[in-house]
């Protein structure tokens, strides 16, 4: 059972089968977990969050098609409830909408971008991310913490992957300004 | 600390297993997403259908009201066109394409795209087929069932969209001319005297005769119309179609 992969446990899960859900949970759990921390900050609800994330999940399992990712289905639960928990705790709108989505971009370098040691953009991060908008700071996360590619990225935010390459480089810029602003290193 | 985090993700990940197996967390059912579905697809035929619609009534009433010819009647027939626009028409249209937009940006076609691909896609469809939908005889067959008060639900709107004629315009035949202008009859049997200076607009350079149907703008004192703009209509145009069909119904009513 634990050699199954993500979308063949789905589809068990869909069929009736309780386990492979715990076996989904245990294997999404300190990732989302991860992600929540660092995308909305520490917060004592953050489990519940992830519970929440996890019921939401489960209750509208049937609805995903498991020919495709079931890490960016998930992502994309999270993603949503995580905005939901920071419009609650900051009560200031927060702005989603780019104009990048709105014209055509150059095709993504996904390449380029990977060549980038991230384990050295990684720590740079983890020092300027709080400090960055919401939009660029998610989209740090899930490329260099979370790891995630172009494509996964672009389904969990349902932007296109074109778009993805122009915001993650729009936060690199970012970051890079924020970190000399608050002296450190900058990447 | 470990042990406790260890324990606190034993418990978190039971708790739910917990919820799932005493029914407290269950599971939609796929027809569930299917109706759901099916729900968004009918919204957004309805919206589409909507769109459309008014749009080909707005065209309609352009058409009608002969909108069309003032922008060719210099600045004071650009001021009239925009006064007198029926903005709430255009903003209905633009309010229904733009929950469409809302509704259908969920699928992934429409967000792996450009958003202004999908948006101009949206509004070049509406157009395109509120266009079409116009030149059919739909929205003429309406207009007469109001006239004739045999359309219950929409009559008042075609009455009232109907008769919103730009501030100052005239439509009529030409009876004679003369050398200040020509005299013209209207739909509903009026008579006025046209009169032509210098700063008159004649969009098309055409002559006027006897006969010919115009559209006037000017400004009406008495029976007496000083013409900054005269267009003349063509017969295969849709306008005078309309007005024809205007004139018989005033001739039945009489």
């Amino acid at each position: 059972m634990p050699d199954l992969n993500d979308e063949e446990l789905a589809k068990k899960v869909q069929n009736g089968d309780t386990e492979s859900f715990g076996l989904l949970m245990g294997r999404y759990e300190p990732k989302l977990l991860r992600y929540a921390r660092k995308f909305i900050g520490q917060q004592e609800n953050i489990e519940d969050i992830i519970q929440e994330v996890f019921i939401k999940a489960y209750t509208n399992i049937k609805s995903f098609d498991t020919k495709r990712k079931f890490s960016s289905w998930l992502y994309r639960i999270a993603h949503n409830e995580l905005v939901n928990a920071l419009k609650k705790k900051d009560r200031n709108p927060i702005m989603y909408f780019d104009l990048d989505t709105l014209w055509p971009q150059p095709v993504a370098q996904e390449k380029t971008d990977q060549e980038i040691d991230r384990q050295e953009v990684k720590a740079q991060i983890e020092l300027c991310l709080n400090h960055m908008d919401v939009k660029y700071r998610e989209m740090l996360i899930l490329f260099y913490l979370e790891e995630l590619g172009y494509k996964e990225i672009s389904e969990i935010l349902h932007i296109s992957s074109s778009v993805v390459g122009v915001r993650l480089k729009r936060a690199r810029e970012k970051m890079k300004k924020i970190c000399v602003q608050h002296s450190y290193d900058s990447v | 600390m470990i042990q406790f985090k260890k324990q606190f993700k034993k418990t978190a990940t039971d708790a739910i297993l917990e919820k799932i197996k005493t029914g407290d967390v269950k599971m939609h059912s796929r027809s569930r997403f299917v109706l759901r579905l099916l729900l968004v697809v009918l919204a957004v035929v309805i919206l589409t259908i909507s769109a459309v619609y008014v749009l080909s009534f707005l065209f309609f009433v352009l058409r009608l009201n002969g909108f069309w010819f003032l922008p060719g009647f210099g600045l004071k027939g650009l001021i009239v066109f925009i006064r007198t626009f029926p903005w709430f028409l255009l903003l209905a249209v633009i309010a229904f394409v733009f929950t469409l937009f809302i509704l259908v940006k969920k699928f992934s076609f429409i967000w792996r795209r450009p958003l202004i691909y999908s948006v101009a896609g949206l509004f070049l469809l509406v157009i395109f087929t509120g266009f079409l939908v116009d030149r059919t005889p739909l929205h003429q067959g309406f207009f007469r069932q109001a006239q004739e008060n045999r359309l219950p639900l929409a009559g008042p709107l075609y009455r009232g969209y109907g008769m919103m004629k730009p501030h100052n315009s005239q439509a009529g035949t030409v009876t004679a001319i003369n050398e200040n202008g020509f005299k013209l009859i209207s739909p509903a049997g009026q008579e006025f005297n046209v009169q032509i200076t210098v700063q008159t607009h004649f969009p098309f350079d055409s002559d006027i005769e006897v006969g010919d149907n115009v559209f006037v703008m000017g400004e009406k004192t008495g029976e007496t119309i000083k013409a900054f703009g005269v267009r003349k209509v063509e017969s295969s145009d849709q306008f005078l179609m309309l007005h024809k069909l205007m004139r018989q119904h005033l001739h039945r009513e009489l």
